[in-house]
């Protein structure tokens, strides 16, 4: 094995560990602000914002900055590190606020603690610490596998090693053993997630009691996360994209081509989404092993997954399919199906509560009908359009296996906003981003809010 | 449906996914039906082409090509994201069911490559004639045209742009202020195999040795080490003019002076490549794609495009700026880069084994 690539890896743990375990840590002293605190609970959704920025624009707004600290490495690798902490820690909120209760509550822990179980035992293997233990494996492995952000900060990062060992061609048999450590950490990161998550049988009537103490002083110090997050995250790179587009919006608005790209890589997005729909629903009825193998080719990262799928195409059995949208749409499925597979029992699964609403819904008070459907929102439809969201996310913004995999003159607009930001900043191209990555956003809340029907109603 | 006409949990979560589906249907529909409407009929004729060079640059001209010959062009770019393995690899792979025609390459290494595999079709046409023959396959398998150059860019900030200060700049014990691009991959590649060639393998592993004891930076790109200049960050490093006139044109304080090689003095001119794939399926779309795009005509827009590209072939002198006039006295001193069809991969391999061991 290359001690190049064996330091890369290394480097990439250790940043990726840090990383989730101040988010995991961050995440469970605000926890409780989350549900008790009556502002922070209506408005929780704003604390996502940061996780979509799209990672292309944040690297490329902190390529310069990057840039002035190259004499100093570790420097740029903290700021490389907080970036990812600002960007990720959402995710481990979202996760810990979203998921299924734990399978034990305190009073049975306290229980098995009575019955000389370690304490630690009981903590990790059936109380809450099983919930943050899938959050923080969740976060390391979105870390671990990034590739943006860090290959226009250049930091060590083996997925930069990994795109670097093709120069000048690397068989794809090389290209895999390569992967096999960085592979074996994921993996083994992934199986505590699909450990962790509760079975269904399991979730009962089971809560996390929030230790309450200095809720005021917690809400603050998530406020104040907030925005400092949202300043570093998206307020500094959309100022820096947004003030010069705004004058050359008049004449990117007009060129049919932009549309049509956008088009283009909206409508591989959309179509690998349904695949992945499909596939969940598919894998609700097959063992647990079958989401492990299925998440495998995702975990690999899309460069390589296009490389993979690329070989496939170009034999003679696959070649008349080369051409056609084939090969990108199930690119962009392997890529985004561990998200789907491992976010969707969290986001979508129906409770016993669920039932009660549709009970509720029987009513003939129209009050009661109203408020049925409020309720089939925050506790079904909500986590569903949030992990379409994702997914869409996902497929809409990879670069590497659009890059290669496009079909000739169905070129997406990422892609070639990624080889126009290698000129610099200017008008056009900032307009060009503001299109790109701000119009399905907007499409996408236009969606959710015509799903989220009429005005709800008041009820207390 | 329930008694009261109400739907259950499962038949609404059925609902939702139907509805998704529709959609995306509907889209592929919508997808399908603009490929059928926009794919040639039997009497328009076609090329596909494989593009490495800029987009920026090269999208007007096919653009241009298919209004001035009502051929549909279909391109495939080459992007920074896959610049490594991008499409000389991915011509090599398809070498047995081929589906480009033509390949406008940016650089000179991919396309010596091709050459060693047996993937080009000679073509001698209009275009190629123009060409001096240090740019061009003797067998008429690939021509030059429209050149980068390798260049010093100073920041006139922080020293004087002239050669003796480039040579004071570079005998300082720590190099902590010169930058180059990582020479893995790109023009900063075919300037190392270059320098493999003229200065001798040993005398350049001893060099680079010397520069990384030394500190040298070595960026991710020639457009971060353009940046790490521009800014102030470095004095100097090694860059394409492109990139320097992208700096310029900006008004960063920056100069330019071309790298030139020690002893036989001369300079390294990257020239664009273009070429026909063997046994494509429009050999003749592909022959007119290469006369037009090797034109006098071409050349002259790209020499007029921000890029600056050099003219290689007799071009009307009056339409050029003083910029590219001056690189087209630089380029007449360039090295014969098809020279280096042997150092090509040795060179590359010790690449590989400094910086991926």
């Amino acid at each position: 094995m290359s001690q190049a690539l064996f330091w890369a890896v290394t480097l990439t743990l250790i940043r990726s560990l840090g990383v989730c375990l101040m988010c995991t840590l961050l995440a469970v002293s605000v926890l409780p602000t989350l549900s008790k605190q009556g502002l922070i609970r209506r408005v929780w959704w704003l604390l996502l914002l940061p996780i979509f920025m799209p990672p292309l624009v944040m690297g490329y707004a902190y390529s310069n900055v990057a840039l002035s600290l190259i004499r100093h490495p570790l420097l740029n690798d903290l700021l490389y590190s907080l970036l990812l902490m600002m960007r990720f820690f959402p995710v481990t909120l979202l996760l810990l606020h979203m998921a299924p209760a734990a399978p034990l509550s305190p009073t049975a822990l306290h229980n098995l603690k009575l019955g000389r179980l370690p304490r630690w035992r009981c903590y990790l293997t059936h109380g809450p610490g099983r919930l943050l233990a899938m959050a923080s494996a969740m976060v390391f492995v979105l870390c671990f596998t990034e590739f943006e952000i860090t290959s226009r900060m250049g930091c060590t990062h083996w997925t930069i090693w990994l795109f670097d060992a093709q120069v000048g061609g690397a068989p794809l048999r090389s290209t895999l053993v390569w992967l096999l450590l960085p592979l074996s950490v994921s993996v083994l990161l992934l199986l505590v997630v699909l450990i962790a998550i509760p079975r269904r049988d399991e979730r009962q009537h089971l809560t996390i009691t929030p230790n309450i103490q200095h809720l005021h002083l917690r809400s603050a110090g998530l406020i104040a996360w907030w925005l400092l997050s949202m300043l570093i995250c998206l307020i500094i790179p959309w100022w820096w994209v947004l003030k010069p587009a705004i004058g050359a919006m008049p004449t990117v608005i007009v060129q049919q081509q932009i549309w049509l790209e956008i088009g283009y890589t909206a409508m591989f997005a959309i179509l690998a989404t349904s695949l992945i729909w499909m596939l969940m629903l598919l894998c609700r009825r097959l063992p647990r092993w079958t989401i492990w193998a299925l998440c495998l080719p995702g975990l690999a990262g899309s460069l390589v997954v296009g490389l993979v799928i690329m070989s496939l195409f170009q034999t003679k059995l696959f070649n008349g399919l080369y051409d056609t949208p084939l090969p990108i749409v199930l690119a962009l499925t392997l890529i985004a199906l561990p998200a789907g597979l491992l976010l969707g029992p969290v986001l979508k699964e129906q409770s016993s509560s669920t039932h009660m609403t549709w009970l509720t819904r029987l009513s003939l008070d129209k009050q009661h009908q109203r408020l049925a459907k409020h309720l089939r929102w925050q506790q079904q439809v909500r986590g569903i359009c949030l992990l379409i969201g994702i997914l869409l996310y996902i497929t809409y913004h990879d670069l590497p296996a659009s890059a290669l995999l496009s079909p000739a003159g169905m070129q997406g607009a990422v892609v070639r906003l990624y080889n126009l930001m290698h000129y610099g900043k200017y008008e056009t191209l900032s307009a060009m981003v503001v299109m790109t990555y701000m119009l399905p956003p907007m499409l996408l809340g236009l969606l959710l809010l015509i799903l989220r029907g009429r005005k709800l109603p008041d009820y207390e | 449906m329930n008694q009261h006409g109400l739907q259950t949990p499962s038949k609404s979560h059925s609902n939702i996914i139907t509805f998704i589906i529709v959609i995306a249907g509907l889209l592929v529909l919508g997808g399908l039906l603009y490929v059928i409407n926009n794919k040639p009929t039997v009497e328009q004729k076609q090329l596909i082409v494989y593009c490495a060079h800029d987009q920026v640059f090269s999208e007007p001209i096919l653009k241009q090509f298919e209004k001035d010959t009502g051929i549909k062009v279909y391109p495939v770019y080459d992007t920074e994201a896959t610049k490594s393995l991008g499409l000389t690899e991915r011509l090599a792979n398809e070498k047995d069911n081929p589906r480009c025609d033509v390949f406008w390459n940016n650089e000179i290494l991919g396309t010596l490559d091709l050459q060693s595999k047996g993937i080009l079709q000679p073509y001698i046409g209009k275009g190629y004639n123009r060409i001096p023959s240090i740019y061009k396959d003797p067998q008429g398998q690939w021509v030059g045209f429209a050149a980068r150059m390798r260049v010093w860019i100073i920041n006139t900030n922080l020293i004087t742009p002239t050669p003796q200060a480039i040579d004071v700049m570079m005998e300082k014990p720590i190099l902590d202020r010169v930058a180059f691009a990582k020479p893995l991959y790109g023009t900063t590649r075919t300037h190392y195999t270059v320098l493999w060639q003229t200065m001798g393998e040993d005398a350049l592993k001893k060099w680079h040795k010397d520069i990384i004891d030394r500190q040298l930076i070595f960026a991710q790109s020639n457009g971060q080490t353009k940046n790490l200049v521009a800014q102030g960050n470095c004095t100097l490093g090694w860059t394409d003019t492109d990139d320097f006139f992208v700096a310029k044109d900006a008004g960063q304080p920056v100069e330019m002076l071309p790298y030139r090689l020690d002893d036989i003095d001369q300079t390294i001119c990257i020239p664009n490549t273009v070429m026909m794939i063997r046994n494509c399926p429009n050999p003749d779309t592909a022959k007119q794609f290469i006369d037009y795009i090797v034109s006098e005509k071409i050349e002259l827009q790209l020499s007029q495009s921000s890029a600056r590209q050099i003219p290689l072939g007799p071009v009307d002198e009056s339409k050029l700026s003083d910029n590219v006039k001056q690189l087209k006295t630089w380029a007449e001193d360039g090295f014969p880069l098809m020279e280096l069809q042997e150092a090509r991969q040795p060179a590359l391999d010790w690449l590989k084994s400094e910086y991926l061991q």
